[in-house]
């Protein structure tokens, strides 16, 4: 999809803000490298204890990058006092995760009313080479009256 | 790209019984290249779900057929490719005349091929996208 628009004037501090309170993408050490309406780009690097017994970066790890990629890309389309929630999730293997750090790219595209699509591809870097090793397919949430802040994403009408 | 000749679709749809679902539902191919491939399918009653919008088995089945296609014209080998698994999303009912799958090969691997597949509905002169399937498929 081309020329995304979000609802949210506001929605490159919203995003930022969310993704610094998600204590999983911090102890992961992942960044957000470049962010803009209905795209979302991350990174992180390699560390042995986000790896399996190859060395590689561990499959979870990688689909949960590109997860947390497509969960703000979705993001930052949306209306304020809203939240996004993963609904639905399919991820392809294509190469093995082997380099010294990832960067996870998602991007809307189709917007309804709840529900957005999205698709995402991460790729692993070494030594300036890219290896394509994960794509996949995202349907995301759009919770709207919910806050975005801990806690109160399931009660209705939390500000 | 190739344009559409007997000759690219025997090469691509090697299969018998491909070929002659493919006629049974009216898909024809517009062009093809290595990796890539583009089918249409013409609106008819008996594909629809309610009047004027096709059924989602027929978005899946042009998915598959053009997935089939494009993973075919990247193979590295004669060997058969089989689908192994696919996802298919609906983004919006597929009203208009003209369905087009649009396919396009992620990574041919020796055992495994995926491929995504992007899936229009044509309503007069306005082209949305109605579906999206991610597909794997394996080689015998």
């Amino acid at each position: 999809m081309t020329d995304l628009q979000s609802k949210n004037p506001d929605f490159d501090r919203v995003v930022r803000d969310s993704f610094s309170r998600q204590p999983f993408m911090a102890f992961v050490g992942a960044k957000i490298e470049d962010l803009s309406p209905g795209i979302c780009t991350l990174t992180m690097a390699r560390r042995e204890e986000l790896t399996q017994q190859h060395g590689f970066f561990h499959g979870g790890m990688v689909g949960s990058l590109l997860d947390s990629a497509a969960g703000y890309a979705a993001f930052s389309l949306y209306p304020e006092n809203s939240t996004v929630l993963t609904v639905d999730m399919k991820v392809n293997f294509l190469n093995p995760a082997n380099g010294t750090s990832l960067r996870a790219t998602a991007s809307v595209i189709n917007v309804g009313d709840k529900i957005y699509h999205l698709k995402g591809d991460v790729y692993s870097i070494s030594e300036g080479e890219e290896t394509h090793c994960m794509t996949g397919v995202f349907t995301m949430m759009c919770l709207l009256g919910m806050s975005d802040a801990p806690n109160l994403g399931r009660i209705k009408g939390a500000v | 790209m190739r344009e559409a000749t007997e000759e690219i679709l025997e090469e691509i749809t090697p299969e018998f019984d491909v070929k002659n679902f493919m006629h049974h539902l009216g898909v024809e191919l517009v062009s093809n290249d290595t990796g890539v491939c583009e089918m249409r399918l013409q609106y008819q009653d008996t594909l629809s779900v309610a009047e004027g919008v096709f059924h989602v088995g027929v978005i899946g089945a042009i998915g598959d057929i053009a997935v089939s296609a494009a993973a075919k014209s990247a193979a590295r080998g004669d060997g058969k490719l089989e689908l192994a698994e696919k996802k298919l999303n609906i983004f919006a009912p597929a009203k208009g005349d003209h369905l087009i799958a649009k396919a396009k090969v992620i990574k041919s691997g020796r055992t495994l091929t995926v491929v995504e597949a992007n899936i229009y509905v044509l309503n007069g002169s306005t082209c949305s996208q109605c579906a999206m399937a991610l597909v794997t498929l394996i080689s015998e």
